[in-house]
């Protein structure tokens, strides 16, 4: 028997065969400051211009008010503490600092006061009363710390009296 | 996308009995496998935790091939060289390419991102740097399957202490064809 094979037709499809993928990635960094970064944002506590018999003065740094009459503008010295958001931090004022008058041995007791506030942005300041106290930095990883206090005025000589309160803020 | 090669063939047949003929018809299909490939995503670029400089600024990096990260500020937290794999079946060639952001970004905050990448055929050695924003490399063809790893890292700088705090992000987006 003889056999033939024979070609009737032959169709050749092709096409260039792909595949595609595709993905992402995420990137993070966590940026902080340093441990305890303490700014000085406002050195000028200033109890404005009190009458020598005023009495007891107190400067709320609460509410930023004077007591009794003044004239003449007060301010509240200020310090930004910044770190790891609530993290704890230690403050440690003086007991009492002596404001002196250029050129004169006299001098006027003062007895420091300071108030915090957790966050930098808003909020209110809450007084802490005592000379050492701790502070907590808010969710922006920052605190404020506001400082006013209490001066006794009886029969002192006119003048300009002035001084420095340290202030020693630590990591807890 | 599935593009089978088509061979058809019909073919006569025919046989020369004794007496008389048959036609016999006859159609074959010949199919090749499809390329397919996907990448799946092993660990996220993180560059952990830095402390902002008191002055000047400061830069945080992460070797792309080694994993290890590097930076003259102080640093903590974990930190994790991104790492991705293509895998494959059917397929002879590939090309990868990548898009890395020029920033990561906090709100409206931003740090310079310069990114880098590696490739190796093992998952935790021998990473090559890949210059350029796209690979190509070739695997073993049909009937086979072939893992390819790459790993991402770079370099965040320009960290200042006037740089606000927190998270900043980013996002590496990688694409590959297969053939």
């Amino acid at each position: 028997m003889m056999r033939a094979i024979q070609f009737v037709g032959l169709m050749f499809f092709s096409t260039v065969a792909q595949a595609q993928t595709s993905g992402t990635m995420q990137v993070h960094l966590e940026v902080l400051p340093r441990v305890l970064t303490v700014s000085v944002s406002s050195s000028q506590l200033d109890f404005a211009q009190q009458r020598a018999d005023a009495g007891k003065v107190v400067l709320d740094p609460a509410t930023g008010l004077v007591s009794g009459k003044s004239s003449g503008r007060h301010a509240l010295g200020e310090v930004i503490v910044q770190g790891a958001a609530k993290g704890g931090f230690l403050v440690s004022v003086e007991q009492t600092v002596q404001l002196r008058q250029h050129g004169s041995d006299g001098g006027i007791n003062y007895t420091p006061l300071w108030a915090q506030r957790e966050g930098c942005r808003q909020g209110a300041f809450a007084l802490t009363p005592a000379r050492r106290g701790t502070g907590m930095l808010g969710a922006d990883g920052c605190a404020t710390l506001r400082f006013g206090g209490t001066i006794q005025l009886w029969g002192v000589p006119q003048g300009r009296y002035a001084g420095q309160l340290a202030v020693r803020i630590a990591p807890m | 996308m599935r593009s089978p090669i088509t061979l058809l063939l019909l073919a006569l047949w025919w046989a020369i009995p004794t007496l008389g003929q048959v036609t016999v018809p006859a159609s074959i299909t010949l199919s090749a496998p499809s390329p397919s490939c996907s990448f799946s995503q092993d660990a996220s670029l993180s560059f952990g935790t830095v402390e902002k400089p008191g002055t000047g600024s400061g830069s945080v990096a992460i070797n792309a091939q080694t994993g290890a990260r590097s930076s003259a500020l102080t640093v903590s937290g974990s930190a994790t060289v991104g790492q991705a794999r293509l895998q494959g079946t059917n397929v002879a060639s590939y090309t990868v390419s990548r898009t890395f952001p020029s920033t990561l970004t906090k709100g409206n905050d931003e740090l310079s991102y310069s990114g880098t990448w590696a490739q190796s055929s093992s998952s935790n050695s021998s990473y090559s740097s890949i210059s350029g924003s796209s690979y190509s490399g070739t695997a073993s063809g049909a009937g086979t399957s072939f893992t390819r790893y790459f790993r991402f890292g770079g370099t965040v700088s320009g960290i200042a202490l006037s740089d606000a705090n927190g998270t900043y992000t980013g996002t590496i987006t990688a694409s590959a064809s297969c053939n």
